[in-house]
């Protein structure tokens, strides 16, 4: 095996880590509403989510995978370097963002920090803007999707219950699911976070020759790619569960199925089309939309606006060190 | 009676016009999101100013 190969797996090995770290970091969004209402303890909660996510695979396609290895970036710049300054970056930012207990977007991180170490190796240019343009716009759209899909099934929900009148009936069913809603969600989330891995790894692939441009995904990156988030989930952080699920807003086993049903319904949405979004966005934008059902006091607009703060840094935050770690990689190499 | 909007329709309108905003700088297979978000903020806030009113028509034959 020549240095070339070994950089190579390497950067695959720590893509591979970057998807744990996405899974760790993001596994409160597929647990806090099921943990809040107290339908699950942690433990069966983080189980559940991650057997979900590892499910995944099989139920949505690669489009995300397509658009994170060919369509952000132009794919003839994309080296080892990059995707190995890339992800510093995007690990830079989300260890940050997990250590303050901000529930930013590991995805977001990851095309920011794709988008500062090109731009460092060649320039502006090498931006795809229609695949900046999708992304970007579905920062805001994703959150507001979930917000509004999440108050109108809250609304539906309420209007059922206020018909059925019987409260401790109707909150044991929520109850039950709730556990259909995790999965959905975990699915999502399984789908549309570990797609942006195997983009990665499938980008260094066709930069290094082993894969044709055309390429789809190989069935070891897409398993792996599964696996490592499924573990990450497995060993989730608990610091962000608390800033979900009981500093937004307090949930009910009804707002979290509508919470939960409002971010899988969008995630299948994007991830089919093959767009990368945030799951935290989308599941802090279906809690808030259920929180405004009550009262618009009941959302805790100051975590809310910290959460705003933590989306709008996060690509230019991690391109800027991904952009020094590329300077960094090109000056030892 | 006095009526103003309150501020839940206010953030919702706010939604409606970032949403609107944003269409044209939305790739063309994407800017029925942007106009059926826009629509969508624009009914939840009227949705919201008609709740509102209804709330503090109750509070006041109480009164």
């Amino acid at each position: 095996m020549n240095t070339a190969e070994l950089a190579l797996y390497f950067v695959i090995g720590l893509a591979l880590i970057f998807d744990f770290v996405n899974g760790f970091h993001d596994a409160a969004n597929s647990i806090a509403t099921v943990v809040a209402t107290r339908v699950l303890t942690p433990i069966q909660a983080v189980a559940w989510a991650a057997f979900w996510n590892f499910i995944a695979f099989a139920v949505l396609g690669t489009e995300v995978a397509k658009t994170i290895a060919k369509g952000v970036v132009n794919p003839d710049v994309i080296s080892i370097g990059v995707i190995f300054a890339g992800l510093i970056g995007a690990i830079f930012w989300n260890v940050l963002t997990a250590y303050l207990g901000l529930p930013s977007s590991s995805s977001h991180a990851l095309v920011g920090g794709m988008i500062g170490a090109a731009m460092m190796k060649a320039g502006g240019h090498v931006v795809l803007l229609e695949g900046l343009k999708k992304t970007g716009v579905f920062i805001v759209y994703s959150p507001l999707v979930g917000l509004a899909l999440g108050m109108i099934l809250m609304l539906i929900l309420m209007w059922i219950v206020f018909r059925i009148k019987n409260v401790k009936a109707t909150n044991k069913v929520f109850r039950k699911l709730q556990l259909v809603s995790a999965a959905a969600f975990s699915l999502g989330h399984g789908a549309n976070d570990a797609q942006k891995t195997m983009g990665l790894i499938l980008a260094l692939l066709i930069g290094a020759g082993k894969v044709g441009k055309d390429s789809d995904v190989p069935l070891w990156v897409v398993l792996s790619a599964h696996t490592a988030i499924g573990l990450g989930t497995m060993f989730g952080g608990w610091k962000i569960v608390k800033t979900m699920g009981n500093k937004l807003t307090r949930l009910q086993p009804m707002g979290g199925v509508a919470a939960e049903t409002a971010a899988a319904i969008t995630l299948f949405f994007t991830s089919w089309k093959g767009i990368p979004v945030s799951t935290t966005h989308t599941i802090t934008g279906a809690i808030v939309g259920v929180g405004t059902t009550r009262r618009l006091s009941a959302v805790r607009w100051g975590v809310a606006r910290r959460v705003v703060w933590a989306w709008v840094l996060t690509i230019p935050g991690s391109a800027a060190v991904s952009a020094l770690a590329f300077l960094v990689v090109k000056a030892l190499s | 009676m006095k009526v103003s909007l309150d501020r839940r329709a206010i953030i919702f309108v706010v939604f409606a016009i970032v949403t609107f905003l944003l269409i044209p700088i939305s790739p063309t297979d994407f800017q029925w999101v942007g106009e059926l978000l826009s629509v969508t903020y624009l009914v939840l806030a009227l949705l919201s100013f008609l709740d509102n009113v209804s709330q503090r028509t109750k509070r006041k034959v109480k009164k």
